[in-house]
């Protein structure tokens, strides 16, 4: 179909229906979102209903159940709890010192070698045990021989003889520093 | 011509704004915080039950689990009454064959839920350590933190020890 209209009268009709199609849109998405609005508020009414209904009951189930003798056992229970858990993290945690005492003594020594005294002491950062001792050395060579069969010992670390230990060739009264970590 | 439409498109977007900004979003909004509510008055109510019926369940055995209940109670020290402790110290010594003193001063750490104890003992060499795995291994929970010994004679040691033990 011809359009005989003349041009700027065209151009009016194109601007019209730009418009009604601007309006139409405008008027579609803004009643799209006000049901969503509409939605959105009744479901929350509905939720603020339940929640008030369902706190109403818990209020009332918990006050029925609730009788002395429950607050009785439900204390019981919670002190053997909290005992439980001190019990597990105790024994989670333990060193044993006398466990670390006989992989010291364990440790084989030349005949003549022996301890004077020795120190035990706890670390608790490292989980580990920090021995000083000192004992009497016939020779140099039964050191040394100590000395390497400590450090073969898997559970000790970082045994330490200090310079002194070595400068006598007998009769050495010696001391050493490791560590024992039972694992 | 084209002016009057950018007016109307522009009039419409700033109403959809204020509509989603003002209306639509708050409301979500108050629908994710209901939704919570509710799942947590819900879970309350739920965790209440089954509680009911761990302690209807506990109330019924009580008896039968009393005697290990109190088992563990005695592995803790009463830091009003610690005679029975002590008492503890001196009979496992005495099975170990060593002679055992506590030290006058002993430490009780209320927020640690710990008491200090600091014993000297001398005896054999085995005997000494049999007494410290007595301790150990024993009843209470002791951990003995420092341990130290020197050889008085050739068959007896003189020993210190640090124990802490967990009280109540």
């Amino acid at each position: 179909m011809t359009n005989l209209l003349p041009e700027k009268e065209k151009s009016i009709l194109r601007q019209r229906q730009t418009e009604k199609i601007i309006m139409i849109l405008g008027v579609v998405v803004f009643v799209g979102l006000f049901c969503l609005f509409l939605i959105f508020t009744s479901i929350n009414i509905y939720l603020r209903g339940q929640v008030v209904s369902q706190e109403f009951s818990s209020d009332r189930i918990i006050k029925e159940n609730k009788s002395p003798d429950f607050s009785t056992y439900q204390k019981i229970i919670s002190d053997y709890n909290s005992d439980l858990a001190k019990i597990e993290s105790f024994y989670k945690n333990q060193e044993y010192i006398s466990s670390a005492i006989n992989v010291l003594l364990g440790v084989s020594r030349p005949d003549n070698l022996y301890f004077t005294g020795f120190s035990f002491s706890l670390d608790s950062n490292d989980k580990s045990i920090k021995v000083s001792a000192s004992g009497f050395s016939g020779t140099r060579d039964s050191l040394s021989v100590f000395e390497k069969n400590l450090k073969s010992e898997e559970t000790i670390k970082n045994v330490y003889l200090p310079a002194e230990s070595w400068v006598n060739q007998k009769d050495i009264k010696f001391s050493l520093t490791l560590e024992i970590k039972n694992g | 011509m084209d002016k009057k439409v950018l007016i109307i498109s522009l009039v419409i977007t700033i109403l959809l704004v204020i509509l989603s900004v003002f209306f639509v979003w708050p409301s979500l909004g108050q629908v994710e915080e209901q939704s919570r509510k509710l799942s947590y008055v819900r879970d309350t109510i739920s965790a209440f039950d089954k509680e009911a019926v761990e302690i209807e369940k506990f109330k019924q055995n009580y008896n039968n689990y009393l005697p290990n209940l109190q088992e563990m109670s005695r592995m803790f020290v009463e830091p009003d009454n610690l005679v029975g402790f002590i008492e503890f110290l001196e009979k496992s010594a005495e099975e170990s064959e060593v002679y055992v003193e506590v030290q006058p001063q002993v430490s009780l750490q209320k927020e640690a839920k710990t008491a200090v104890f600091g014993l000297s003992c001398s005896g054999s060499l085995s005997g000494t350590v049999n007494f410290l795995e007595h301790l150990e291994r024993g009843n209470y929970l002791i951990n003995v933190t420092n341990f130290s010994a020197i050889n008085s004679d050739a068959n007896k040691v003189e020993s210190d020890f640090i124990i802490e033990v967990l009280t109540r």
